[in-house]
């Protein structure tokens, strides 16, 4: 199989920012992808352009790729517009890997972009409502703050996760975020005042959940022996995907179990080889489910191991060193990307202060939807820095 | 080929998703491997053979899961209770909770109410069953 590299990544910083349009964000993170790629406009062959609501709250509902790229003069290449709800980042970049795979192309953009700010928040809500199948959902008053919610509640009641570990891992992530220039959230807080915040779905509060944000990220995939950049470099080990099913209440392996076991397995690797990663939490203690979905620790120990210290920066596995979702931003179509540019420069020794030791293998999990008692979809990426640290 | 009795099907507009008068839901059920859906399908989820047929589930079940939510949405005034119900004999279905303390432990047993008004939003709650937890 063709060894596939991150060639370059890049961001517009997440937030709020009313004065840059669908094709500013994105412009921004094509722009510093393909310098940080050391390539023009003119070498990318093919584009996996990811958005989730630009039709419901910008009113460009077809063609959003080929509407922001002209800006960037990226025209005559193949594009293909992705949506995944919020793994659709993470959908445009598994077809950029595929494509380069299969030969079809040698130099690939994977670009995701998402403005979640509009004049009416209620629109915001609704468009992400539709995140689940309406047909049956709708008009219940779904949000995702619920969802995850409804996943932690039982393991409140059981007693294997603590309102107090609930805060402790925000505390983390806010943490992460206030290190993180690219990060929407860049305040510190305490466990007592992420718990006295506004209540949002009990048990979370404001301070544990992502917000409305806008943004973008784009990476550039690339041939491995096609660049040669000299810096270290990056391959992609493993790209795995599943999408949700109907649940019936009996327990299963999740979405991210599944997909995380495809990914182990493509890369001949397991959960104890993973030196950093970045999951999908929306909401900041979801995190703690994903430590046992991806094998980071036994099925009802996450609580110990974020009591541990061991998923901080600086520990055995660091989890979302960029702050994550709920404090970098979760721009919907652009999260997937922002979770790669992330451990990319997490792997190449350029985080900062969020550098987490010298890591060879990331894991990127990201999900999206909601089809009433699991996830609609899943993608898990593992990244190696295939250039020793010196 | 078997599969094309899913052409025959009744669109999704026409089949019936509730029995007001016996106060349930009414979905599929595949006479193959006996998996369930809300609403019903034309092809089974777990044998992918069309063999649903349309099942009434039972109006009881447990709450597996439930949180009180505090943001307004279009429609509806907060604070309001979702929650994650596995009917007896049925899916697990996703719909709003009335009348239980917001602090009670999973699960709870609880039964279904269907409104009679087919405008009503929701159209159907759970509430917990009489002697169950409060």
């Amino acid at each position: 199989m063709t060894d596939v590299v991150v060639a370059g990544i890049g961001m517009h910083p997440f937030g709020r920012y009313p004065e840059a349009s669908l094709k500013d964000l994105s412009r921004v993170a094509v722009i510093r992808a393909l310098d940080d790629a050391g390539l023009g406009v003119k070498d990318v062959e093919a584009v996996y352009s990811a958005n989730a609501m630009a039709g419901l709250l910008q009113g460009q509902e077809q063609i959003r790729g080929q509407s922001v790229l002209r800006e960037v003069g990226l025209e005559r290449v193949p594009v293909v517009n992705v949506e995944n709800a919020c793994a659709s980042g993470s959908t445009a970049f598994r077809e950029a890997v595929i494509a380069v795979r299969a030969g079809a192309a040698d130099v690939v953009l994977a670009l995701g972009f998402e403005k979640m700010f509009v004049a009416d928040r209620d629109r915001s809500l609704q468009a992400l409502e539709s995140a689940a199948d309406l047909d049956v959902v709708g008009g219940q008053g779904l949000q995702f703050t619920a969802v995850y919610a409804l996943r932690l509640r039982k393991r409140l009641d059981e007693g294997s996760i603590t309102l107090e570990d609930l805060a402790d891992v925000s505390v983390k992530s806010h943490h992460n975020g206030s290190l993180n220039p690219n990060a929407q959230f860049r305040d510190e807080f305490t466990r007592e005042e992420i718990l006295a915040s506004r209540p949002i779905a009990h048990p979370l509060t404001l301070l544990m959940c992502s917000s409305i944000c806008d943004g973008a990220a784009a990476a550039i995939v690339a041939r491995a022996d096609g660049l040669e950049s000299g810096r270290p470099r990056v391959a992609v080990r493993a790209s795995a995907a599943t999408s949700g099913f109907t649940s019936d209440g009996t327990p299963e392996p999740s979405v991210s179990a599944v997909a995380v076991a495809k990914a182990y397995e493509e890369a001949g690797i397991g959960p104890d080889d993973v030196d950093v990663a970045e999951v999908h939490d929306a909401m900041a203690p979801g995190e703690l489910l994903y430590y046992e979905h991806l094998g980071f620790c036994e099925h009802g120990a996450a609580a110990e191991l974020l009591r541990s210290g061991e998923t901080q920066i600086g520990g055995r596995i660091a989890v979302n060193p960029s702050g994550g979702l709920s404090s970098r931003g979760h721009p919907v179509g652009a999260t997937g990307l922002a979770q790669i540019a992330e451990l990319t420069w997490q792997l190449r020794g350029e985080a900062g202060e969020r550098q987490a030791g010298t890591p060879r293998i990331a894991l990127a999990q990201n999900s999206g939807g909601w089809l009433e008692g699991e996830s609609a979809s899943c993608n898990v990426h593992l990244l190696e820095r295939a250039t020793p640290w010196s | 080929m078997e599969l094309e009795a899913a052409l025959n099907v009744a669109p999704t507009a026409d089949r019936t998703r509730f029995d007001v008068a016996a106060g349930c839901l009414v979905g599929s059920r595949c006479a193959n491997c006996n998996a369930v859906s809300w609403p019903g399908r034309a092809v089974c989820h777990g044998c992918g053979l069309p063999r649903m047929a349309e099942a009434a589930f039972a109006p009881t079940g447990q709450l597996e899961s439930h949180t009180t939510v505090w943001v307004a949405r279009a429609g509806i005034e907060p604070p309001y209770m979702l929650g994650q119900v596995k009917l007896d004999d049925g899916p697990l279905i996703f719909g709003h909770v009335r009348g239980l303390d917001g602090e009670a432990r999973v699960p709870v047993p609880v039964r279904i109410t269907i409104a009679a008004d087919e405008n009503a939003a929701p159209r159907f709650w759970f509430e917990p069953e009489q002697g169950g937890h409060r």
